[in-house]
């Protein structure tokens, strides 16, 4: 079954600001383009950028029916729990696949958010702060876009594939979100009535200008200006990294045909050419009917593609620098409701975590045994916001200077999870 | 009914008077702004200027500043070939006057205050054609500010100023952000929650001042068709914050920054409304906070509302506050030029916050008039600037110290204010408590009275049922009378008198409850009475108090602006140090570069000197292994001959040896066949011819000797000369090594020639933004997405495409007056007919580069950023590349027709860039022509495109 958004959520249609948010530079070189483009060499070349991947379960993926089950209990349901590769860690038997990566990766079990709605919930869990209606805070996509992609990077920071889009507030339209959804980006092939020779010969022409101009007055904004073409120029040589078609079908194989299966081979092929951070959807977990049934659904793909992508990054190398994160804007009620569905819940639920800098096979934090409360070390998005930047090797409490302006990473009155990173 | 007189109140022992709010000095200032503006200029910088701008370079930044876009190719032409030495003056009045500058004004405005947030209750056309008139009407800033905060959104006709709350949601906190930052200059967020982390002279009062302004506003849906939404009031909400940091307790009245709490009306409980909260009913309150906002901000006399708006202005048109962000005056980020703040904060203020006005005079001045490139040679005019350094340090530490005495002057008045703060704060608490109680007795009281009046009716209803059955029964008794014999007639006359009786006595009872509630009334009136007396004399404490703290807080306030004061001057001192300080770090750098350079030369020298010898030495060597190759030769002859001469002696051995063997033979034969004949002759015959081989054995013996000792020469020949070689080859091996050590030293130099140059040129940088910041070298400023959306358009041609068939349009349905085809007015309303429509026919062009080049709603929108999508926009768009292709006179059409080099570069560059190509530009351009052949329509295209995505079109200089 399909369930519809019964809370009258709609951000599954949200507008989209497409292509391309990407990247002032100051005066840069232009090299190091071929660096990421060849697989074999990634792990070796590129493991001093960190990368981020979170996989954002919309609507609400149930706690219960994955990371914390609580079979036999009044809440428990109809799934059993089976151990993992971690000895005396249970997942829900949902799972299968990736109770056999769960050595790489670790849950926190003890979130509590504190908020029931789709929107506020959302906005906590990527922005790290509480929506106030005299600020806007932008996303997490935006900070590691900000913090993580080089400067003379021609890539696009923040790409969210399988809808949604990432505001990047006051850290400017370069950060915010790129969505992928399997059309080409926008303007990236040459008009077919400019010749290539002829674009060579204006582009040319329009550095000789510049480069005039800058023996007469040097300047940050105008290298920054120049270089965005030469930024567009390097994009449309490697418009391929975008199009997952161009992965053999054997990796579509093992990754799944469906369309989860896809956006994580493509946040793979993202991640491997050097985009700094990658936000893959799956919708839809609001669950108000019918929880059971539609989490055996939804998690059997999501278990195929997300254990064969957590095995990659492994077996490539890339673990190590790449952070990745499975999250929801809250979990779901223990208690089942007259429709065999869960509700909304964000006093106790769980997020994963694994790879960059971040402890393997841990459970941070408790419930109690039917799952109602949190009994032990309880952190909400705040925590899990300082968390993921400390990983990815941010100082977490320091500031952007945006425009002469002092603005935190993330909300100061919190701090990182430490015994969960390395 | 007594009662009722008695609560009539005596309004006047609540209706205090306002106090006016603090007055400023507005001193008259003398005229001639201009010159004012660039003697203040000059005070702040020590060191040589940037030359005036070109004319060229002044006719693009003048329209570009005060239209929002590049001038057409005819504009240009005009006004180069004006040779009026007031030509400059001359247009400024022009294009000041014309209706495009209003429009981009209206565009300004909407921006610093809407910061392309999404429409929500007004649409944006709307809102920009009342910020159009408003400003093409010279409506001073203070009425439009006045209007917008004063907005409820009720009138129709007013309805587009209410934009700045109703798009907002009238939600107070953001309401407040931006009231501050936007006309206040003062981002107070983070001092919504504590007093400002990071920025001292950020205090929670101050949020919660402007935020007691507008937190009674709420928006309320008309009940009229359109359902629209406006702003309502409330009268009643107090404003309390607490610290997240230190849990302090705060209460404050509205205040404007840097004033001190409004006096504000009370009203007793229940008498708060002209119009009281029902349902579908628009409240109105008796006293509207948001209609004192407005009155108070019409006055112009805050002190941070002028200074706001006059930094805006100069920043709009120099592209950079005196105090910068604009939204962040405080006393870490002071003004650069503080009397400039002053003197233009004042004129606005004596000019009835004009702006245009404002604006007039900014660009007449030398400031902006500046050219944008630094002076050929700085170095040459800097000394006596650099010799100001230890003056200018010791009036650093002078000013430090005024700082010092200054802050502590504010700390003083800070301490004293504190416990008169204290009090009020108490008193305000009590006052609160007192108007509860006073609230609870009020509804006692009214549930009283109402049981009176409820009472009341009651008797009097049954008065009137009694007057009407008393008179029934008199009409029935006097019927008796008149007719006496009828029984059923008495009988009825007696009902009705029985039935009177009866309900007089009720009119009785009821007349006695009337009289039980009105007497259960006066204790609970008394007690409300009582209430009442308590308020008012609370509140009189409160007031008496809150005067008291205010008359403190006025010289803690005037304490503030003195150390405000203090500091600028402290800080322009300090601006004035770094400056000098980095003009010696240049000139440093250009003597280390100058010494670098010099180190080359000689070393070059070196390199050279040092090859001759090489050449030489390589020479020698060559001589010498000819020499050696040559004794070599004979050598090997030598050797021939020896070998020759050694064969020949071993071949006359052997025949030796052959021949005394047999000898031999024969002699022994001899000796045993004695005398024979044949033997003896033999014998005889051998002995001589041993003696003749011996001779010639001895005679090659000889030879080989002597052929030895010739070899040996020879070979002792080959041995010298091979040491002359060799000796030759090293000195040549110690000649390559002093050329590889030399020449790594020359490398060593141009490699320090480099850093040097390369630390020169980034400290250049860093003093063309020191320059720029002193107003001494024109900045460069990105245009915004309407500047270059707008110059675009200009130069592709869509604007005169545009304008001409609106023009077409206009003509044909309003043919000039025949009498006089050049009316003035006539031409006045086709003028602005075409603006207007041109500009409202070409938004959707804007929109699409907005999109792609503006920052994100409700965000500053004066942050550049340069991203690959944009161009890849102008790359690969079908939208540019439309624009370009030549038709309908557009500037590729004239080009494509323009077969004369000169005349074409010429057009090209006046259009695209405002003036006129170089030399080496016009070449370029012919000859990027004659690379492209025959495909000149092409090529004309990706001119016109290169031109219109360099840096120099993409910023205003």
């Amino acid at each position: 079954m399909l369930c519809n958004y019964s809370c009258g959520s709609n951000e599954h249609v949200m507008a989209r600001r497409q292509f391309l948010s990407q990247m002032m530079a100051g005066t840069a070189a232009l090299g190091g383009l071929s660096l990421f483009s060849q697989p074999g060499a990634t792990a070796q070349l590129n493991s001093d950028q960190k990368r981020i991947v979170v996989f954002n379960m919309h609507g609400g993926l149930s706690q219960l029916e994955s990371w914390d089950p609580k079979p036999g209990t009044n809440t428990g349901g109809p799934f059993r729990a089976i151990p993992t590769s971690v000895p005396g860690v249970h997942i829900c038997e949902l799972l299968p696949m990736t109770a056999q990566q769960m050595h790489h990766l670790s849950i926190v079990r003890s979130v509590n958010t504190a908020e029931n709605d789709h929107g506020k919930g959302a906005y906590m869990m990527l922005t790290g702060r509480r929506q106030t209606p005299a600020s806007n805070f932008p996303v997490l996509g935006a900070v590691a876009a900000k913090a993580l992609t080089p400067s003379d990077s021609p890539l696009p920071g923040h790409i969210v594939i399988g809808g949604g889009n990432g505001n990047s507030a006051y850290l400017g339209p370069k950060y915010s979100s790129v969505s992928l959804n399997g059309n080409p980006p926008p303007n990236i092939e040459r008009l077919s009535s400019v010749e290539l020779q002829a674009d060579l010969a204006r582009q040319e022409m329009r550095r000789k200008l510049n480069e005039r101009f800058r023996s007469q007055r040097r300047s940050a904004l105008t290298d920054a200006y120049t270089y965005s073409f030469e930024q567009a120029q390097q994009l449309m040589e490697r418009k391929d990294i975008f199009d997952v078609s161009k992965e053999p079908a054997s990796e579509h194989e093992r990754y799944g045909t469906h369309d989860f299966g896809k956006h994580c081979l493509l946040a793979r092929r993202l991640l491997e050419n050097g985009i700094s951070f990658v936000q893959v959807s799956h919708s839809n977990y609001d669950t108000h009917n019918e929880n059971f049934d539609f989490h055996l659904e939804q998690l059997g793909e999501v278990d195929r593609s997300f254990s064969t992508f957590v095995a990659d990054l492994a077996n490539r190398g890339m673990l190590e620098s790449t952070l990745i994160v499975m999250l929801s804007e809250f979990g779901r009620t223990p208690n089942i409701n007259v429709h065999y569905g869960r509700d909304h819940w964000g006093t106790a639920w769980s997020v994963l975590l694994g790879g960059c800098g971040i402890q393997q096979g841990a459970v941070i934090g408790k419930t109690n045994d039917n799952g109602t409360a949190v009994v032990d070390r309880q952190v909400d998005h705040g925590h899990l916001f300082h968390t993921y930047l400390k990983a990815v090797g941010l100082n977490s409490s320091g500031s952007f200077d945006i425009g002469g302006r002092e603005v935190p990473l993330a909300d100061p009155a919190y701090s990182p999870i430490e015994e969960l990173l390395v | 009914m007594l009662l009722i007189t008695a609560i009539a109140w005596g309004m006047n022992s609540y209706a205090q008077a306002q106090e006016t709010p603090v007055q400023e000095s507005a001193a008259p200032v003398a005229e001639n702004l201009t010159a004012q503006i660039d003697t203040l200029i000059q005070a702040n910088h020590l060191g040589p200027w940037a030359p005036l701008s070109s004319d060229s370079e002044f006719l693009r930044r003048l329209y570009l500043d005060l239209l929002g876009r590049i001038p057409s190719v005819t504009e240009a032409r005009a006004f180069l070939a004006d040779s009026s030495p007031e030509k400059r003056n001359a247009l400024v009045d022009a294009l000041l006057q014309s209706p495009e500058h209003s429009r981009r004004m209206a565009t300004v405005l909407d921006i610093m205050m809407m910061e392309r947030r999404s429409d929500k209750a007004v649409p944006t056309p709307e809102w920009r054609q009342y910020l159009f008139t408003s400003y093409h009407s010279g409506k001073p800033f203070t009425q439009l500010a006045a209007e917008i905060l004063g907005a409820n959104g009720v009138d129709p006709a007013q309805r587009p100023q209410a934009k700045f709350y109703l798009d907002r949601d009238a939600e107070p906190n953001l309401v407040t952000r931006d009231v501050g930052r936007i006309f206040f200059g003062m981002d107070l967020q983070c001092a919504q929650c504590h007093n400002h982390p990071l920025i001292d002279s950020y205090y929670q009062s101050d949020y919660y001042g402007i935020f007691a302004f507008v937190s009674r506003n709420f928006e309320f849906t008309q009940e009229d068709q359109n359902k629209r939404i406006v702003l309502a009031e409330k009268a009643e909400g107090e404003v309390d914050f607490k610290s997240v940091f230190t849990g302090d307790i705060g209460r404050t009245l509205p205040q404007l920054p840097g004033e001190t709490e409004l006096t504000e009306p009370s009203f007793p409980p229940g008498e708060e409304y002209e119009v009281k909260p029902a349902d579908k009913v628009i409240p109105v309150p008796k006293y509207s906070r948001r209609a004192k906002f407005a009155e108070l901000v019409a006055t112009g006399t805050n002190r941070a509302f002028r200074r706001n708006i006059a930094n805006r202005t100069w920043a709009f048109m120099m592209g950079r506050g005196l105090v910068n962000p604009v939204d962040l005056h405080h006393l870490d980020n002071l003004a650069t030029h503080p009397e400039l703040l002053d003197l233009l904060s004042d004129t606005l203020a004596n000019r009835n916050f004009d702006l245009k006005s404002l604006i007039s005079d900014i660009v007449r001045t030398e400031a902006y008039q500046r050219s944008f490139q630094m002076p050929e040679d700085l170095m040459m005019a800097v000394d006596p600037v650099l010799a100001q350094l230890p003056q200018r340090e010791a009036q650093v530490q002078e000013l430090t110290n005024t700082v010092k005495e200054a802050t502590a002057a504010q700390t003083a008045a800070q301490e004293a204010l504190a416990p008169a703060f204290k009090t009020a704060t108490e008193k305000a608490q009590e006052a609160l408590t007192a108007r509860s109680a006073a609230t609870e007795t009020r509804k006692a009281f009214d549930t009283a009275m109402a049981a009176v009046t409820e009472a009341m009716t009651m008797a009097a209803a049954k008065q009137d049922v009694l007057a009407t059955v008393k008179a029934a029964a008199d009409q029935a008794q006097a019927a008796v009378q008149k007719l006496p014999n009828e029984p059923e007639l008495a009988q009825a006359a007696e009902k009705f008198v029985a039935r009177a009786t009866q309900i007089a006595a009720e009119v009785e009872t009821l007349t006695k409850t009337v009289a039980e509630k009105e007497a259960a009334a006066v204790p609970v009136n008394e007690k409300h009475d009582a209430a009442l007396k308590t308020l008012a004399d609370v509140e009189a404490q409160l007031t008496a108090a809150r005067i008291a703290a205010n008359q403190l807080r006025e010289p803690l306030l005037a304490a503030k602006v003195n150390v405000e004061q203090k500091k600028s001057l402290e800080r322009r001192a300090e601006l004035q140090v770094k400056e000098i300080q980095s003009l010696l770090k240049a000139r440093e750098l250009t003597q280390a570069v100058e010494t670098a350079i010099a180190v080359i030369p000689p070393i070059e020298q070196r390199i050279v000197e040092l090859t001759t010898v090489q050449e030489q030495q390589k020479t020698e060597v060559a001589n010498a292994e000819a020499t050696v190759a040559a004794a070599k030769v004979v050598m090997t002859e030598n050797e021939k001959l020896v070998a020759t001469a050694q064969t020949e002696q071993t071949s006359k051995q052997e025949k030796g040896k052959a021949v005394g063997d047999t000898l031999a033979a024969a002699q022994v034969a001899l000796e045993k066949i004695p005398g024979d004949a044949v033997l003896t002759e033999t014998v005889g015959k051998l002995k001589t011819l041993t003696d003749q081989i011996n001779q010639e054995i001895d005679t090659a013996t000889k030879l080989v000797a002597a052929r030895q000792t010739e070899l040996k020469t020879a070979q002792e020949a080959v041995a010298t000369a091979e040491q002359t070689l060799s000796g030759i080859q090293k000195t040549l091996e110690q000649t390559v090594g002093q050329i590889t050590a030399t020449q790594l030293q020359l490398g060593e130099a141009n490699e320090l020639v480099k850093t040097q140059r390369t630390a020169l040129a980034d400290q250049n940088s860093a003093i063309t933004d020191l320059w720029t910041k002193q107003y001494a070298v024109a900045p460069l400023k990105p245009l915004s997405p309407e500047q270059f959306v707008w110059s675009v358009m200009q130069v592709t041609g869509i604007v005169d495409q545009q304008k001409a068939a609106v023009e077409t349009e206009y003509v044909k349905n309003n043919p000039p007056p025949e009498a006089n085809s050049d009316d003035p007015q006539y031409l006045a309303a086709k003028t602005n007919h075409i603006e207007q429509t041109v500009y409202t026919n070409l938004q959707g062009n804007v929109n699409t580069f907005v999109g792609l080049y503006g920052a994100g709603a409700g965000q500053p929108q004066d942050d550049f950023f340069a991203t690959a999508d944009q161009a890849l926009f102008m790359a690969n768009g079908g939208t540019i590349d439309g624009w370009l292709n030549p038709a309908g006179g557009n500037l590729s059409e004239r080009l494509v027709q323009q077969t004369d080099p000169k005349l074409f570069a010429e057009e090209l560059y006046l259009a695209v860039l405002t003036r006129l190509p170089e030399d080496v530009e016009v070449a370029e351009v012919t000859q990027y022509l004659a690379d492209r052949g025959d495909a000149r329509p092409a090529a004309v295209k990706e001119l016109v495109w290169a031109l219109m995505t360099s840096s120099e079109f993409r910023f205003n200089h």
